[in-house]
């Protein structure tokens, strides 16, 4: 499980990350939306202890990251940007994490094989292509068989076969009940993989337009808004006037006066 | 701590740099051997000793190497997997530090067999004075030393500028620059400063001019301080900032 609580980050007098809080639940994929520039990789590095807050926290199983004592059989990570040396071969690449983590080097030829680059592990890492580099980023968050994939824009590079490959993956490692935390600028790379998604600014964005229609809300589980006092008919009509995408929205079993919506998306409204 | 330990001698060994760095180092040791020897006729005891320091040129190399070495995770963004794997800040940083250290007592160790192989035949046939086996052992076995520190002190400097080119370029100000100009202006800076630890620890340049010097083994104790003030304000450093 994954949580980041009322997490915020300043650089300077940019607010990054304004007081994000959500959870990444085991067995699940969870979305997390927002166009570049929305802080989704000041909080993924946050996660990760690689950034660190300006307040609040993230934590991974109910420890921070930096605290771990075995990293790489909790978390695995695939982040954005140049992270390899050209020189290097990947395989080699993999034997130095693989050194550092304590585990053995026929698991890098295991993972090699998993994410299918191990016809050029032997190539110095300079020769590959986008889509292969993505490849072993991945083979290196999964050197530790970790509980958890976080995984900053990984649809970035691939073709759309690659992409495939990667919900199908994805799907395939929440499916043995880990928990995946993926960010996205492109919502249609990812609305066919997750199971769940934090979108902080359309989520904001729907909350005033709904108090401005002098409808109550309240927040609800992570990437969902509890409506209080409204028909589902009067939120839907919000929801299009004000371009937000909804993509479940029903009464409450218990009240009828709760409507529940979840978002997994924002065209143009609230970014 | 031992597999972090693999880590990083892999991470030296399986880029091309390390070894050009070594191999160049070598060389112009090589040629920093045969230039006088093939010059000069009437050798002093001095210049004997001068010829079997030669190997400290080997540690400019490594004091290159630990910094390009270090400052290099973060010019290609392996920083952030090596800390992913290992979150210790420090760990990682005197790791680092260790493993060039190991890295520059090995290009020491071939430069001492270079030394030897071309160094003793030479002056024997051109009848210089001969030296005592131990005092040679004792000038060969300080430029080894002086090797591994300037790898471990090049580290610490490359993790705490975090900038390749900065970085080289200013130890190579601070030894060539500032430590002749401000030991010439301030008394008793040379003695503590990197460019007079060099000297004293690549000795090399007779006993006449090294009353202002520490004893080698001091000056390796001060280097070593100073390899670990940088290494562990890398660390500290590195820990609050953001990768």
């Amino acid at each position: 499980m994954l949580e980041v609580s009322s997490l915020t980050k300043r650089f300077g007098a940019t607010v990054a990350v304004d007081g994000l809080s959500f959870t990444a639940r085991d067995g699940r994929i969870l979305g997390f939306l927002g166009p570049n520039g929305a802080g989704k990789t000041t909080t993924l590095r946050s996660l990760l202890g690689l950034t660190v807050p300006t307040s609040g926290g993230a934590t991974v199983d109910g420890t921070p990251y930096r605290e771990l004592h075995d990293p790489v059989s909790v978390v695995g990570a695939v982040l954005e940007g140049p992270q390899f040396h050209p020189g290097r071969t990947g395989r080699n690449h993999l034997l130095v994490l693989a050194a550092a983590a304590g585990l053995p080097d026929s698991r890098v030829d295991e993972v090699l094989q998993l994410v299918e680059l191990d016809g050029a592990g032997n190539k110095r890492v300079k020769g590959y292509s986008l889509g292969m580099r993505q490849r072993l980023s991945l083979a290196g968050a999964l050197l530790g068989d970790p509980r958890a994939l976080v995984l900053d824009e990984p649809a970035n590079g691939l073709d759309p076969q690659g992409i495939r490959w990667l919900r199908d993956f994805l799907r395939a490692r929440a499916a043995e009940g880990r928990t995946v935390l993926v960010s996205s600028h492109v919502l249609a790379e990812v609305a066919q993989t997750v199971d769940e998604v934090v979108v902080p600014a359309a989520l904001e964005a729907l909350e005033t337009a709904l108090e401005a229609s002098e409808i109550r809300t309240e927040p609800g589980p992570p990437g969902w808004l509890k409506v209080h006092g409204s028909s589902l008919e009067a939120v839907g009509d919000t929801a299009v006037r004000e371009r937000i995408a909804v993509y479940e929205l029903y009464q409450h079993s218990q009240s009828l006066e709760d409507v529940f919506l979840q978002l997994t998306g924002t065209t143009e409204a609230g970014q | 701590m031992i597999g972090l330990a693999r880590s990083e001698l892999l991470k030296l060994r399986t880029t091309r740099t390390a070894w050009w760095l070594g191999g160049a180092a070598l060389v112009l040791l090589l040629l920093a051997l045969v230039l006088p020897l093939a010059i000069h006729s009437n050798f002093t005891e001095d210049d004997v000793r001068s010829v079997f320091a030669s190997g400290g040129l080997i540690g400019l190399m490594m004091l290159v190497l630990g910094v390009v070495s270090s400052a290099g995770e973060y010019r290609h963004g392996t920083i952030a997997s090596t800390l992913l794997v290992t979150p210790n800040r420090l760990r990682v940083s005197v790791t680092q530090a260790l493993a060039c250290a190991a890295a520059g007592l090995a290009a020491g160790l071939a430069g001492v067999v270079i030394t030897v192989v071309v160094a003793l035949p030479w002056l024997g046939i051109k009848d210089a004075p001969s030296l005592g086996s131990g005092e040679i052992a004792g000038v060969l076995a300080s430029t080894v030393l002086y090797a591994g520190l300037a790898g471990a002190l090049g580290a610490g400097v490359g993790a705490l500028l975090r900038n390749q080119v900065a970085a080289v370029v200013l130890l190579l100000v601070v030894l060539f620059v500032v430590d002749p100009a401000l030991g010439a202006l301030l008394d008793g800076y040379t003695k503590w400063s990197l460019g007079g630890l060099t000297t004293a620890l690549t000795g090399g340049t007779g006993s006449n001019d090294t009353t202002d010097l520490l004893p080698v083994w001091a000056a390796a104790l001060v280097w070593a301080g100073y390899a670990a003030a940088f290494v562990g304000g890398a660390a500290l450093l590195t820990s609050r900032r953001d990768i």
